[in-house]
């Protein structure tokens, strides 16, 4: 019994990690700060200039570079502003296309057309996320009035062009309670459901106060967790929840004590804004330098992102928590509140 | 220790009935008992002494060899399975069966014997239903862990367990026709307690015969196998490559290390009751993803929901298979 007891908490300190991120190594693009919507809860605030379009291709050899140096497979989730205003996202498209990497536009949905999304599934993009807050009341609270109904016909005009739609509603305390609602709204469209949580910075630093509570996330887990999403109107009859909020690892309890997930930070993604300012995470905005004056592989070897990679060197509740190579917390709402991306998540529930 | 008793002390009187016993054939009993255990000492002795010579093959076990030395064969032919997958002489397809790729160079005995199993596709309990193969692949391990010293010898064993053997049958005869001869009084349970003593090595002979017997190598091998394990200080996974360090982890702590992990896909493939040693450390058994390879690191979707899409956060892009 002692040695078994010895043993577990070997692991829990064990330094032998297993990869449990998925496959292809992310790159965040924000490739426009143009935005036909003022979003209340946006963390960004829009006032870098507009990058030119050899600014773009050299993010993007960068970033060529950068997965053979890693030795990995890559993908890339555009995103801005809205990135369907960029005059240089399809050169973008052709040019990812020409390299293999799978990608998808992270979109607000509401300037779809059918020539748009025929010229889309052109370019070889396979998946559209678009944003939902709720109901149409509350989206057009958070998001601007017209732009539920926009966002909804977006989704229908993407899925009829045979283009996978994921729903990402940001959820706060103006919104939490229409999960289900905002779920049943959007399925006869969509391929996935995603939630993530508040981060207030940017225009949502004024939102602070409507962080949700730690009750309040792990009853819409639960909530989330129980829902079945069946639908008849999509082709393969159902819908699929993604689970990928840090704080899900946290929600399952019981796990491999030699598995890294969670947080992919420092491990499986990065990001670069539209000046090439490079962020472990858009959301967490400590910036680790520019890929236009600095490789890329050098950047990933920063000593921020070393810090971020050691979850040993996590704080207050994270810092003891027995799942913190699984989950790591949200660096970006732990940064939002603090000020310190090494401190506790506040919103955890374990 | 109670004949020891009885010897000392002198038989209780009711036991003082028969002339037989009058005269002291009894001690025959007592005889025979300590003779046991002087053999049982020395055979104790002896058996430690088997195989203990200077191993002719002084390297490391290979990550099946481990996972044998843990757990036993089942195990082995898992975690040989997992390495050969790592390694690329087994491809897994999305139906969960296993292809091997046609390439050998580079393997050995056993390790050919598991792939000639998986040469026609084939499911993991296809695999387990092949026993001359995997009789074989048994057979390839022990013998190439006994030349590395870390477990006894095979044969040695066969022939102690043989001697052993006779002697208990030799011995159980004896006291039979003596307790025949000498008209003993039954019921007073000494005839029983002096047959029981060959009796239990007569059934511990073949138990020890079919049970793989570690050296003392062998065993401060694995305990210096686990340690490794907790010290490795790497993240396997990362970039595709092999590492056979995980599948030395997989060989020790079982296959609930690759739960939610990139290889969870090749862990259901290659799960089979029974055969796979499941480690003490939990893990998520729910969400199989639906590439095999392309990882989730969440437990519980198996709801009876899409079976749930995961694999870390991935910042602002929500997620789902590319």
């Amino acid at each position: 019994m002692q040695r078994l007891w010895w043993w577990r908490w070997r692991l829990d300190y064990s330094v032998l990690k297993v990869w449990g991120f998925d496959g292809p190594f992310y790159l965040q693009w924000h490739i426009t700060e143009d935005c036909n919507l003022n979003c209340i809860h946006c963390y960004r605030e829009g006032n870098a200039a507009e990058p030119e379009i050899s600014d773009l291709m050299d993010v993007l050899k960068n970033f060529n570079r950068f997965l053979k140096s890693i030795r990995k497979r890559g993908r890339i989730q555009i995103s801005g502003g809205e990135p369907f205003l960029s005059e240089h996202l399809f050169s973008i498209l052709a040019e990812a296309k020409r390299s293999a990497y799978p990608v998808r536009v992270l979109s607000n949905g509401t300037v779809m057309s059918k020539d748009l999304a025929k010229h889309l599934n052109e370019s070889g993009c396979r998946i559209v996320q678009v944003s939902f807050e709720g109901s149409e009341e509350t989206h057009d609270k958070i998001r601007g009035v017209g732009s539920f109904k926009k966002a909804l016909d977006g989704a229908k005009i993407l899925n009829e062009e045979n283009i996978s739609v994921t729903a990402m509603m940001t959820v706060s305390d103006i919104n939490y309670k229409a999960l289900t609602e905002t779920i049943k709204l959007t399925t006869p469209y969509i391929r996935r459901f995603a939630f993530s949580r508040l981060v207030p910075w940017g225009r949502a630093l004024t939102l602070t106060d409507s962080m949700l509570t730690t009750k309040q996330v792990k009853s819409l887990f639960r909530e989330f967790y129980k829902l079945n999403l069946h639908t008849e109107n999509q082709k393969d009859g159902e819908v699929s929840k993604t689970y990928r909020d840090p704080l899900w690892q946290c929600f399952f309890g019981k796990l491999n004590p030699l598995l890294l997930g969670g947080c992919s930070i420092g491990y499986n993604g990065i990001c670069v804004d539209t000046d090439g300012t490079v962020y472990p995470c858009r959301r967490l905005p400590v910036s680790l330098g520019n890929v236009h004056d600095t490789d890329l592989t050098e950047i990933w070897k920063s000593e921020i992102l070393q810090e971020l990679r050691n979850r040993d060197l996590l704080k207050g509740k994270c810092r003891g928590c027995k799942l913190r190579w699984q989950c790591g917390g949200c660096r970006a709402i732990a940064y939002a509140k603090t000020g310190d991306y090494l401190s506790e998540d506040p919103q955890c529930f374990n | 220790m109670l004949l020891l008793i009885l010897s000392f002390h002198g038989v209780p009187d009711r036991m003082l009935l028969t002339p037989v016993q009058n005269s002291g054939a009894h001690n025959i009993f007592i005889l025979t008992s300590l003779i046991w255990i002087f053999l049982a000492a020395y055979w104790i002795f002896k058996y430690r002494k088997i195989s203990s010579d200077y191993p002719a093959d002084k390297s490391q076990p290979v990550p099946y060899e481990a996972a044998y030395m843990k757990k036993g064969r089942n195990h082995a032919v898992t975690v040989c399975l997992f390495d050969l997958i790592q390694r690329g002489y087994i491809v897994v397809d999305e139906a969960k069966d296993l292809t091997a790729t046609g390439n050998t160079e580079g393997l050995d005995r056993a390790e050919n014997a598991l792939i000639d199993t998986v040469r026609v596709k084939s499911s993991i309990g296809g695999i387990f239903a092949q026993r001359d193969e995997l009789n074989r692949f048994e057979y390839d391990t022990l013998r190439s862990l006994t030349v590395k010293g870390l477990v006894k010898d095979l044969k040695e064993t066969d022939s102690f367990c043989k001697t052993l053997r006779k002697l208990a049958v030799s011995s159980i005869i004896a006291l039979t026709a003596a307790n025949l001869y000498l008209e003993f009084p039954a019921g007073e349970g000494m005839m029983l307690f002096s047959l029981l003593v060959p009796a239990i090595a007569f059934i511990s002979s073949y138990v020890m015969q079919r049970t793989t017997v570690k050296t003392n190598r062998g065993k401060a091998y694995l305990t210096h196998l686990e340690n490794k394990i907790a010290d490795f200080n790497h993240v396997s996974g990362s970039d595709g490559h092999y590492d056979p360090a995980l599948s030395y982890a997989v060989a020790v702590l079982g296959m609930a290390v690759l739960a939610g992990t990139i290889f969870s896909g090749i862990s259901d493939a290659i799960y089979y009751p029974g055969g796979a040693l499941q480690g003490s450390s939990g893990g998520c058994s729910g969400c199989s993803s639906s590439d095999i390879g392309s990882g989730s690191s969440c437990s519980g979707c198996s709801s009876g929901d899409s079976g749930g899409d995961s694999g870390g956060c991935s910042g602002c892009g929500g997620g789902g298979g590319d």
